[in-house]
């Protein structure tokens, strides 16, 4: 029987005990979390210039698919106002998403990892609670500019069901989390590289190109074929695809896709600190 | 050098008139440009890194161009070709510009930090010493993109590869001069990192799409404050249609520009405030 009467003494203290040591965990990253958006609000003029920019990428992706679409056709199975939407998503992800890249090459390039290991928690973890309250903000802000643009510019998007937006929503933040881990796993190849800024330009295009600016459905079959496979989709086209054009079928291969690269990137990660960090040799002081 | 040898060259300089000027700034760029080189070079496994990753950087985005030409024939009067052409440009231009000028991008923290101080003390033009003494690496990728592109799509004909090099000379110096304006308000309003960064991303962004997505207002903004027009788009109507009448106009047109920032900085440097710091400048 697996009911608590029946579960011995010990055992169920020990349930107890690991149990508040995960709660005090959590709640340790929590307070991390809080923190970090903190101190983000406390420069919140930043969101606003970054805002600005998505607006302005925006106006002028607008542009170009008006001039494109002049004769008012569909292409590769989507309309104007599907495209304009889809830019919107699609850009709303990679200008909300924070880059550990950078973070933690510097970390690791300057050395100042050295203060940072003897603290009381996993730099990972604490370098992702930090960001949560970042990413948090920017998404809520550009969220409402993105879409009070797209309303006023593109009109509302043709069939587009609010009520799907509870599935919709954690797919999003699944792209994020994808997103956020894969880079990570790249600004941990610090401890190996001099320079690795190179790797962190070709996923960024890589980015750009499988789903970013174009849809996946505007590629020749055989790279279409290719793309599905890689991550990069995942991390833009996926969420953007279910806000135009929902099907059950494209929402269950995408977050599995998701599920299993964000797992991939989790592991890949955690192996390359861990490896990192034993090998790691700081001169000086 | 001493002192006393150094005034001595000013003067020996003022004696031989503005072409003489012209020469010893023209060597210090190019003992600049040898040095920087030099000391990129030091790192050759990094400064190879720097360079192809950004020109694969920039190739991307020809992927992107063809497989939206695979979909429609022109887009704003603009083919595929024309595309490239203005990316070429923009590309080489920007690279050549950051290669030569390194410093465009940091003067505003150099003004805040006071850092122009060391730079003062020193026999030769302020506005190119400060300019010239640093080089970004991955411009040099920037630059052989755009060359590279420009010959994969137009091939090796040689006027026309040199008018290419031509433009790419001039439009590095009218976007030059513009970023350089942007940092050198920060003299007369404080610190304008942001405005400096809003007009990059409006010039590059403006300058590597068709014209002709481009109407109203923006197109007025393109050949006034943010010049993408004259960095691009007239270059592309003088390369497919030459007219020497053309061709002097914008000549005249980048000049004033660039006369422009550097009157802009020669009566900024009047405000400057020395910060007091010391450092040494080698």
């Amino acid at each position: 029987m697996g009911t608590a009467l029946s579960t011995p003494i010990h055992e169920g203290n020990g349930r107890r005990r690991a149990m508040t040591a995960i709660g005090r965990k959590t709640g340790k990253y929590l307070v991390v979390a809080k923190t970090g958006l903190q101190n983000n609000l406390a420069y919140a003029v930043n969101f606003f210039f970054d805002t600005f920019f998505y607006i302005f990428f925006l106006f002028i992706f607008i542009n170009l698919w008006r001039t494109i679409y002049g004769q008012g056709q569909v292409i590769a199975g989507y309309s104007l106002s599907q495209m304009i939407w889809y830019c919107i998503i699609t850009e709303l992800i990679v200008v909300s998403t924070s880059s550990p890249f950078h973070e933690l090459n510097n970390e690791i390039k300057s050395g100042n990892i050295a203060y940072l290991l003897n603290k009381p928690y996993n730099l990972l973890a604490y370098q992702f609670s930090h960001s949560l309250g970042l990413i948090g903000i920017k998404l809520v802000i550009n969220a409402v500019a993105g879409i009070g643009f797209g309303l006023a510019f593109a009109g509302p998007l043709a069939g587009f069901l609010p009520g799907r937006l509870v599935f919709i929503v954690p797919v999003m933040i699944g792209a994020i989390l994808v997103n956020y881990f894969a880079l990570a796993a790249l600004g941990l190849t610090a401890f190996w590289l001099e320079e690795n800024t190179a790797f962190f330009w070709i996923y960024q295009k890589l980015t750009f190109m499988l789903g970013l600016f174009l849809p996946v459905e505007f590629f020749p079959a055989w790279l279409q074929k290719i793309a599905l496979v890689l991550p990069f989709p995942y991390t833009t086209y996926g969420p953007a695809k279910l806000v135009v054009a929902f099907t059950w079928e494209g929402f269950l291969r995408i977050i599995i896709m998701q599920g299993l690269y964000l797992t991939v990137f989790l592991v890949l990660s955690a192996l390359l600190y861990r490896k990192g960090v034993r090998m790691l040799n700081v001169n000086g002081g | 050098m001493s002192t006393g040898d150094k005034k001595g060259d000013r003067k020996e300089d003022r004696k031989r008139g503005w072409w003489a000027q012209v020469k010893s700034h023209l060597r210090l760029i190019a003992v600049y440009f040898r040095f920087n080189l030099a000391a990129a070079m030091e790192y050759r496994g990094s400064f190879l890194l720097q360079v192809f990753g950004m020109a694969l950087n920039n190739a991307a985005f020809v992927v992107f161009w063809r497989i939206v030409y695979s979909k429609v024939e022109t887009i704003g009067g603009y083919g595929f070709r024309e595309v490239m052409f203005i990316w070429a440009l923009a590309s080489a231009a920007f690279g050549f510009a950051h290669i030569l000028f390194g410093n465009l991008g940091y003067l505003t923290g150099m003004i805040l930090q006071g850092e122009l101080d060391a730079y003062l003390l020193q026999p030769k033009d302020v506005c190119l010493n400060v300019l010239c003494s640093r080089t970004v690496i991955s411009a040099w990728g920037d630059f052989a993109y755009g060359i590279i592109l420009f010959l994969l799509v137009y091939g090796f004909v040689p006027g026309r590869f040199l008018l290419f090099v031509f433009f790419t000379v001039f439009s590095g110096l009218l976007m030059a001069s513009v970023f350089f304006t942007a940092d050198t308000l920060t003299f007369f309003i404080g610190n304008t990192s942001a405005l400096g960064r809003l007009v990059r991303e409006f010039l590059i962004s403006f300058a590597i799409y068709p014209e002709g997505i481009f109407k109203g207002a923006v197109r007025w903004l393109i050949y006034s404050l943010v010049p993408a027009g004259f960095i691009v788009f007239l270059p592309l109507r003088i390369f497919n249609a030459f007219s020497w009448a053309w061709l002097g106009w914008l000549i005249l047109i980048d000049l004033a520009y660039i006369a422009f920032a550097y009157l802009l900085f020669r009566r900024g440097l009047k405000r400057y405030e020395s910060g007091n710091l010391i450092v040494a400048k080698l």
